[in-house]
């Protein structure tokens, strides 16, 4: 979750397009973070929703289909901001399917239809803030006493979960992995930490090994696709081999917001996103080197989806998607 | 709906795409062969033009025949006729041998070049064709109803065509291919008929009931006589469907498989001599005495057989003196060898086909075989056309048989007038199914027919009856047109461009089996996009139908590799992607594939390789299927027999003569959930999870609204 460095350029570069939807992108974009820098809780997609429902009050279009158009420009907008990150995409295409969907447009007046759609997007904003709390009552539930946790990186929705069980008065302990390159095991064994819950760190390559004191596996999601497979930081899916390999069940908590249209076929069929590797200066000079940052899970490896809608298997994931764009 | 411009109904005779055979197109049916008023386009050569215009009424210069088949159609001869081996045989048995040999037609053969084409594959039948429409324009220049119905009389009146087959034997300068292929047509069919299945013996007289009352339905404007004849033979049939012991038979025109007794063929005698009263009593003009002499010769016939209690039983009880009659001679000949063969290997069990006696057994269909049937005479001429083009496979893949399907349905529904004191939604709604029954006889229906088919038969039955027929007329074409727009055209368009976007622009290979339209093309769209990518075309006897989908893929100039599916496990290691097609996706994610497909999908997924079904939800169902065997369908068992081409390969000739072998050709396979790693679908891609979900959105929909749009 880290933000872009040149986004001050870009709201220039937005800004001066002069027109209207010009002006737009730019309020969308600056609300979205602002939204961000709020509060460093606040996930990508819900502040783009935010920033879409601003995009709303700003409005000066006389029809629907105008302000139709100018939300999916400001999505776009939003989307080059980062546009590797799955979850801002879904969240944009969610909102704008479930502002735009129905009943809305049936209304003549467009005043009456754009106060519609600003409380929808509110409480559509308002419900994937509360989500991760959902997610979280719902899911502390399969955590039994005296059990091991595995996880894998940092996830905001995960640590809430386990913090929500912990203050549950339910005695656990946690694995963290160590989450290479770019450490977020060590966030995540630092915040874990502070919450007294007792935590072991373990590398990334340790996985296979501790699988055997492991009770349950509980990972986040960058996005879940529509055959309920998830995208998720690099290392998730050789985690949730092992889990299975051990039958060991293999949870994923992850809010609706990120339920993306996207399909993939493999891992080589994932949008691709490259971050920098530190692989030290000892490296032969005529070495490759292959390095993504997330990886896909299938949906025969996943054992359950926690969601904000309720407690999903994979399957389940593709019959709310049809039914919210079919 | 709403969303859908009305636009208008287009006319797509044969799909463009599956099987190879160019499909006339509308332009060249449409070339003034056609007589005035005639509803359809149909062939009609010069010759035949020439022929009918020479105003030589085959009810003038032939006359035992026409008398024949006259007892056929009055009295009510059900679905039975198409296996009857030709009334020829029945004719030469009770002594009109030389009369009907006075008949002279020209031969098929020497006819003007046709616009059918496709010579080798449906030399026959399209000869046939060619003669149903000669006759049909025939009856159009006697006596034609504006509806485009040909009623019983007329067809009845001028039907030299049942002698077709002995016409072609008798002619000797006739090309060998064609007597061969008559042979042919006659042969497997009387097999399979005269010969049961013993594991469907049980179901025995009620088809033949069930039969008889179906022909009694479709004769609505019979005359009192006739009505009771038909009723006293339906009397007759239950009769011996008590003696004869049976359950329930095939519906329309279904293979009567059942062994019947005697007492059957006496019922088929009765019905004989009913249709003869029956006859006296409606068309007076043709002499009907024929018939007697016929349903003696069916009873002689079935006594001669009781052993065995072959079809000819079930013929006879199937009500028609012709339809008995003609297991005379050679064929008889033929079929009782065939009979006492069968009667050997009971003790031998031939489990792997006994599997699939429940199946629609596969039998040729042909002209004259179509014509023996009473109900053709009902059927409109665009449903003939459309039936006899499925049989002889001109009309393939599933989407192509739905909308050519649809378009005959179009055709009917426009030429469709309600007759006095009937209700629209109720006649039209019978007439349909008796269409459908035709139709199911050519070839049984795909899994979206059947969707479309109950699309529309909702549509009717929800016409308010005071709807003015002008305006139901208008609606229903508009729903069907909608229909072909929406569920398979544009759906077509989406999916291509979701399953296009699944190819990698750079170094996929591809395999693909035997032919599927949108994969074809998906590819050559992705081709044309740009993506360079290699495809395999895989492909298996006896159909090859890989062949075409490699002839259009390198048309698009894609690089291929042809393989057999014997290849399948060395290839696979080079694919990256599989795309298949699919004849229905049910809902237990089960994929209804052509026979193979199952294979290569299990193989891929044991080589860990996705394996995409493109398949459009018009072809979705509710059924849940767990094997292969409880619904399929049987293809012509000597296509596995012999080679094309090598006839050195001949160690199966004459495989029907040997007690203990019998060929299985399937025709479909089924392909469990878990090999599926999606369905593409219009609607985006979607696990194989997920096709109840779709089924019942559109369930809702179809209930709520006019329609799922």
């Amino acid at each position: 979750m880290q933000r872009r460095p040149s986004q001050k350029a870009l709201v220039v570069t937005e800004g001066f397009g002069s027109n209207t939807q010009g002006t737009l992108n730019d309020i969308a974009v600056r609300e979205f973070h602002d939204a961000l820098s709020r509060d460093e809780d606040v996930a990508f997609a819900v502040a783009a929703i935010m920033a879409l429902t601003a995009v709303i009050k700003r409005s000066s279009a006389a029809t629907l289909m105008g302000v139709s158009k100018e939300l999916e420009d400001a999505a776009q907008a939003l989307q080059r901001v980062n546009p590797t990150n799955i979850s801002l995409k879904a969240g944009c295409e969610l909102f704008l399917r479930y502002t735009t969907r129905t009943s809305a447009l049936e209304l003549k007046d467009i005043e009456t239809a754009k106060a519609r759609l600003i409380e929808r997007g509110l409480h559509f904003a308002e419900t994937s803030t509360r989500a991760r709390q959902t997610i979280a009552e719902l899911g502390s539930r399969f955590l039994r006493s005296n059990c091991t946790v595995l996880t894998h990186g940092y996830s905001r929705v995960v640590l809430r979960l386990l913090q929500q069980a912990f203050s549950s008065g339910l005695q656990f302990s946690v694995i963290v992995t160590e989450g290479r390159p770019d450490g977020t095991g060590i966030t995540m064994a630092k915040k874990l930490d502070a919450e007294n819950i007792p935590v072991t760190l373990v590398l990334d390559s340790c996985v296979a090994y501790i699988m055997d004191r492991v009770d349950m596996v509980l990972s986040g999601a960058d996005a879940v696709v529509e055959n309920g497979g998830i995208i998720n930081k690099l290392g998730t899916y050789g985690i949730a081999l092992a889990a299975q390999a051990a039958s060991k069940p293999f949870y994923v908590a992850a809010e609706s917001y990120k339920f993306a249209r996207l399909y993939p076929l493999g891992q080589a069929d994932l949008p691709e996103e490259r971050k920098p590797l530190d692989v030290g200066p000892m490296l032969p000079s005529r070495t490759n080197v292959i390095n993504p940052s997330r990886d896909y899970t299938p949906p025969q490896c996943i054992s359950l989806l926690v969601t904000d809608l309720g407690v999903l298997t994979p399957a389940a994931v593709s019959d709310e998607l049809i039914q919210l764009y079919l | 709906m709403s969303g859908f411009q009305k636009q208008p109904v287009k006319q797509v005779v044969g799909f463009h795409v599956e099987g190879a055979t160019p499909s006339p197109t509308q332009p060249s049916l449409l070339q003034g062969t056609m007589t005035a008023g005639s509803p359809t386009p149909v062939i009609i050569p010069p010759t035949f033009q020439r022929e009918s215009s020479h105003g030589s009424r085959p009810s003038v210069t032939t006359d035992a025949a026409p008398r024949a088949l006259d007892s056929t159609t009055s009295g009510g001869v059900p679905a039975s006729g198409a296996q009857a081996p030709g009334p020829q045989q029945a004719a030469n048995e009770a002594g009109f041998a030389p009369v009907a040999s006075s008949v002279r037609a020209v031969p098929p053969s020497t006819s003007a070049p046709r616009p059918i084409q496709h010579p080798d594959k449906a030399e026959a039948s399209h000869a046939g064709l060619i003669k149903v429409a000669s006759q049909l324009s025939m009856a159009s220049e006697a006596s034609m109803t504006s509806s485009g119905m040909f009623s019983l009389e007329t067809t009845s009146r001028l039907t030299p065509s049942p002698h077709l087959p002995q016409q072609q034997q008798q002619q000797p300068a006739f090309p060998a291919a064609h007597a061969g292929n008559s042979a042919a047509q006659q042969q497997p069919a009387q097999q399979q008929h005269v010969h049961p299945h013993p594991a469907a013996q049980p179901q025995a007289g009620a088809s033949q009931a069930d039969a008889a009352s179906k022909a009694g339905k479709s004769q609505k404007e019979m005359t009192k006589a006739e009505r009771r004849a038909l009723q006293e033979s339906q009397r007759a049939a239950k009769a011996a469907q008590k003696t004869g012991g049976g359950g329930g038979g095939g519906g329309g025109g279904a293979p009567e498989k059942g062994k019947s007794s005697a007492a059957a063929a006496d019922a088929g005698a009765a019905a004989g001599r009913g249709g003869r009263g029956g006859q006296a009593g409606g068309d007076a003009k043709p002499s009907s005495s024929k018939a007697a002499p016929a349903a003696g010769a069916a009873r002689a016939d079935g006594e001669r057989r009781t052993d065995n209690a072959g079809g000819a039983g079930a013929a006879g009880a199937g009500a028609a003196a012709s339809a008995a009659g003609p297991a005379g001679e050679g064929a008889s000949g033929a079929a009782a060898a065939a009979a006492k063969k069968k009667k050997d290997p009971k003790a031998v069990s031939l489990n792997s086909t006994e599997l699939f006696a429940h199946l629609q057994q596969y039998k040729r269909i042909t002209v004259s075989s179509l014509l023996q049937q009473p109900a053709t005479a009902n059927i409109h001429s665009a449903i003939l056309q459309l039936g006899l083009r499925y049989a002889d496979g001109s009309i393939r893949g599933a989407n192509a048989r739905c909308l050519a399907m649809l378009n005959a349905f179009c055709q009917v529904i426009r030429d469709y007038t309600t007759p006095e004191g009937k209700e629209l939604s109720r006649d039209l709604l019978r007439q349909l199914n008796e269409y459908v029954n035709f139709l199911v006889v050519c070839r049984p229906l795909s899994v979206g027919m059947g969707n479309a088919i109950r699309h529309l038969k909702l549509r009717i039955s929800t016409i308010p009856p005071d709807t003015p027929e002008a305006e139901a007329k208008e609606l229903l074409e508009q729903e069907i047109a909608d229909y072909i727009n929406v569920r398979i055209d544009s759906a077509d368009k989406q999916l291509v461009n979701y399953a296009m976007a699944k190819v990698e622009a750079q170094g996929d290979v591809i395999l693909t089996f035997a032919a599927s339209h949108v994969v074809q093309r998906a590819l050559v769209e992705a081709a044309r996009a740009g993506k360079s990518f290699r495809v395999v075309v895989m492909d298996s006897r006896p159909e090859l139908e890989g062949r075409s989908t490699l002839a259009r893929l390198l048309a698009a100039g894609i690089p291929c590799t042809y393989v057999h599916l014997n290849a399948a496990s060395y290839i696979i290691r080079e694919v990256t992607k599989v795309f298949l097609g699919a004849a229905a996706v049910l809902s237990n994610g089960t994929v209804l594939s052509r026979a193979g497909t199952a294979a290569v999908a299990m193989m891929a997924h044991a080589h860990n390789k996705p394996v995409m079904i493109c398949c459009e939800t018009h072809k979705f169902n509710e059924r849940v299927q767990l094997d292969s065997i409880t619904h399929n369908e049987l293809g012509d068992p000597e296509a596995l027999a012999a080679v094309p081409g090598k006839p050195e390969i001949n160690a199966l000739e004459g495989w029907s003569e040997h007690p203990r072998l019998r060929l299985l050709n399937l025709k479909y396979d089924v392909m469990p959930a878990e090999y599926v790693t999606m369905v593409v679908t219009e609607f985006g891609m979607v696990p194989p999870t997920s096709v109840p979900v779709i089924l019942r959105e559109f369930r809702q929909s179809e209930q709520t609204v006019s329609g799922p749009f």
